[in-house]
């Protein structure tokens, strides 16, 4: 957005982005939590700096809610490939959620207990195993109208979605660490910004951060 | 009057399905899952090339890992009520590991296993939540966890090992050592070896280690008490300490620098025969002590 006299219109330089600042925002970034501007400023900052790119993408695939290196339903599928059983058990299960609810008819107070109990037992065996030669409910739908990234879409399993957790939740203390040290840095390097040593520092830093996201992308191959 | 007896026998039998019903929703487990207590027994063995790659995944539990003079693969343990083994092997490569019976229960899958491989295999292992204790390896040992502690001893060769939370634990190790830990400490004993260690808030200790190469850290302190004859370290720590005892009759030479932190260190001046540190914190103390 550059006005007539090919200057950048004061909005835009408040939201121009130095590779300094990247690193303090790259979370928020990956997790959406940035306003568009932000986000924005941020892209075409990556589109003109490799350095940045690789940053962006190495923090992108750290905090992405399935495996690393899945980038599409594709890759999912070839990380985590589902047999023909565990396939078949999702589309039931598909189906049941679309399965419109019928209304319970009224058949006095024994019926409506049982119905009640049974559909409890259904609810709760259903979250305690994965439906193993149930029926298919009835549906207005046949199984070939359901579009195959329904299937695709599906998360990692759940003991590989808590690893994914546990490593998350254990190297975000020392990524809150790398943040204040990174702060620091920078405003050292304001002070004294020909200072090698300090930018040795800020080298080692963004090693050790690129170091950390990678350890936890390993959790997901 | 006529009608009191029908409904008696109506009753049981309305709450016998409901008490059946209710019975079903408690007890989930006789429809599919395991029972908590369900352990199986794993034992088996592959015959591989002496140089095979091998390559072991516990998400928890313990792994020992030992070498021996046989051309195979042995592994023996016990797998926890979610967990079962996959993997398979071939002359030149075995690949082995736990993973979880049911997808939808969250809890990792759990064993204990012990596994013998040819000393000169090469070695791959990782779990996320467990122990590791791996030795003997002679050419090749990458390492890798989460949670949990890692000790690795008597190991040649190239040794990789990275940590989020575990501990690290090196103990007479030489050839290319790389440790990459975060919170956790790495402490290394009898380490001879073209080492790079770093870590973000865990501190390192290297004890009557020889070691060339870099050390590097953000939070946390580094402990040294020698440095390979002739060799070059380069010790850095944003926040932390850098101590250096070392003996008088063989000092290396010394370049040290702190930003923010205080230098202390004797007049002693260094030989290069006896290597050169180089020690540099951004606002951490280093400081040069002679050991008692």
């Amino acid at each position: 957005m550059t006005d007539r006299s090919g200057a950048a219109a004061p909005r835009e330089l408040e939201m121009m982005v130095h590779c300094a600042d990247l690193e303090a925002q790259l979370t928020a970034y990956g997790q959406g939590t940035l306003s568009d501007a932000q986000s924005r400023a941020i892209e075409r900052h990556v589109a003109a700096c490799r350095a940045c790119e690789r940053r962006v993408d190495a923090a992108l695939a750290a905090i992405a809610p399935f495996p690393m290196g899945a980038k599409s339903g594709e890759g999912l599928v070839a990380a985590h490939p589902l047999s023909r059983s565990e396939q078949a058990a999702m589309r039931r299960n598909i189906l049941a959620r679309i399965t419109p609810r019928r209304s319970l008819p009224r058949r006095g107070p024994t019926v409506a207990l049982v119905a009640l109990a049974a559909s409890l037992a259904i609810v709760v065996v259903r979250r305690a195993s994965p439906p193993r030669g149930a029926s298919v409910p009835e549906t207005a739908l046949a199984e070939g109208d359901i579009d195959s990234s329904m299937l695709t879409a599906s998360v990692p399993s759940a003991p590989m979605a808590a690893a994914e957790r546990l490593a998350r939740a254990y190297a975000a203390p020392e990524f809150e660490a790398l943040d204040r040290a990174t702060r620091e840095l920078s405003e050292a390097m304001r002070a004294a910004p020909h200072d090698a040593a300090l930018r040795t520092f800020r080298v080692t830093l963004d090693e050790r951060r690129r170091e950390l996201t990678a350890r936890i992308a390993r959790v997901g191959e | 009057m006529i009608a009191m007896p029908r409904r008696r026998e109506r009753r049981p039998r309305r709450w016998l399905i409901v008490g059946a019903l209710l019975a079903v929703v408690h007890q989930p487990p006789a429809l599919g899952a395991q029972p908590a207590s369900a352990t199986s027994m794993a034992n088996r063995g592959w015959r591989v090339h002496g140089e095979a790659t091998v390559r072991v995944y516990l998400p928890a539990g313990r792994l020992t890992v030992e070498t021996w003079d046989r051309d195979s693969v042995h592994l023996a343990g016990t797998l926890g009520p979610n967990a079962m083994l996959f993997g398979n092997g071939a002359p030149p490569h075995v690949k082995v590991g736990v993973e979880a019976r049911s997808r939808v229960d969250s809890t990792l899958p759990q064993a204990w296993l012990v596994v013998q491989v040819p000393r000169r295999a090469r070695l791959w292992v990782k779990a996320i939540d467990a122990e590791l204790d791996l030795a003997g390896t002679q050419v090749e040992l990458e390492a890798y966890t989460v949670r949990g502690a890692i000790r690795v001893r008597d190991v040649r060769g190239s040794t990789t090992i990275e940590s989020i939370d575990a501990p690290v634990r090196l103990a007479d190790a030489s050839g290319d050592v790389r440790v990459r830990g975060s919170r956790a400490t790495v402490e290394c004993t009898r380490v001879h070896a073209l080492a790079t260690i770093s870590t973000v808030s865990g501190a390192v200790v290297l004890r009557s280690s020889q070691v060339e190469g870099r050390v590097e850290t953000v939070g946390g302190a580094i402990t040294l008490d020698a440095v390979r004859p002739g060799g070059s370290l380069s010790l850095q720590s944003h926040a932390g300490d850098i101590t250096l005892s070392l003996s008088t009759a063989a000092r290396p030479v010394l370049q040290l620098w702190s930003r923010g932190g205080a230098v202390r260190q004797g007049q002693q001046q260094g030989d290069v025969r006896y290597g050169t540190i180089e020690a540099r914190s951004f606002r951490g103390n280093v400081t040069v002590r002679t050991p008692y």
